[in-house]
């Protein structure tokens, strides 16, 4: 064997069990990931706080006649106008989490928190 | 002059309740049904007025979400009306709204900048507080029909909470 070819050996045989840590550590995240609902009801978000981690999804859905929105308060991300009824799905991020509240009545607030 | 004209709208606003001495207890939900829309329709004019006149932007967001919240209302009134086979009978009350509105829109109108906006958010609580006062102890406790009196209370919990945000925007605009 070449020092080349040792070389691109022992390459290759460090980076399968990288490989492989990485596919697991991504298989765990996909396996624990949760779907959270959060209803919006008589202008409130059902629950206030939602324990989360990156990869989770959130769905919001709006059961008032008032339309709502879901809002980060730093502006990161928004579900956008969700009318009596309508859901909007988003999968969490790290910059996600902090508090958020409807654009439309901005007393409604809620937090999104690691867990 | 301003303290002239922020009382006469306050007044104006007011006269809801003393309108209720012409008998609002004893309409129908039909009728009942037609003075909520008449009151809807005139918040939903006053926040295009807002939008036309005021630069400022909590003025604006508050506007625009009047129009968002009484058309919702609005088009779930409808909706259940058209499902029950009925329609909104007109009648003196929501006439004496509608002229009422008609005075504080001409005098709203001539106002600008921060008179404007201050003139508004003041009319707005004062307009919630009237019209929350007669759906909660006049129209809701004499309403017949359940899903119109749902309809209703659901409308109460969302104009208590335009209620409150305009008492809020009254305070920072002091």
């Amino acid at each position: 064997m070449t020092s080349v070819s040792r070389r691109r050996f022992l390459t290759n045989a460090m980076a399968l069990p990288i490989a492989l840590a990485v596919f697991s550590r991504q298989g765990r995240a996909h396996e624990s990931s949760k779907l959270h609902e959060v209803d919006i009801a008589n202008f409130a978000f059902v629950p206030e706080t939602v324990s989360v981690h990156p990869g989770d999804r959130i769905v919001w859905t709006n059961r008032d006649l008032s339309p709502h929105t879901a809002t980060s308060e730093n502006g990161d991300w928004d579900t956008g106008e969700l009318e009596q009824g309508q859901s909007a799905e988003l999968t969490v991020t790290e910059g996600m989490v902090g508090p958020f509240f409807c654009t439309f009545h901005p007393n409604m607030k809620g937090q999104l928190v690691l867990s | 002059m301003k303290a002239i004209i922020l009382t006469a709208l306050i007044a104006a606003a007011a006269s809801l309740g003393e309108a209720q001495a012409s008998g609002p207890s004893e309409l129908n939900d039909l009728e009942i049904a037609h003075v909520a829309y008449t009151a809807d329709n005139i918040d939903i004019r006053y926040a295009h007025l807002a939008l036309a006149i005021s630069q400022n932007p909590e003025i604006r967001t508050f506007a625009q979400t009047m129009i968002r919240d009484h058309e919702a209302v609005n088009e779930a009134a409808l909706a259940l009306l058209d499902k029950l086979g009925a329609q909104a009978q007109d009648n003196d009350f929501s006439q004496t709204l509608n002229q009422n509105a008609e005075l504080i829109i001409n005098d709203l109108a001539k106002l600008r900048a921060e008179e404007f906006d201050m003139a508004y958010a003041t009319n707005e609580l004062a307009y919630h507080k009237a019209v929350n006062d007669l759906v909660e102890n006049t129209f809701i406790p004499s309403i017949d029909n359940d899903e119109v009196k749902a309809l209703f209370q659901q409308g109460l919990e969302i104009f208590k909470v335009h209620e409150g945000h305009a008492e809020t925007m009254v305070s920072s605009l002091k």
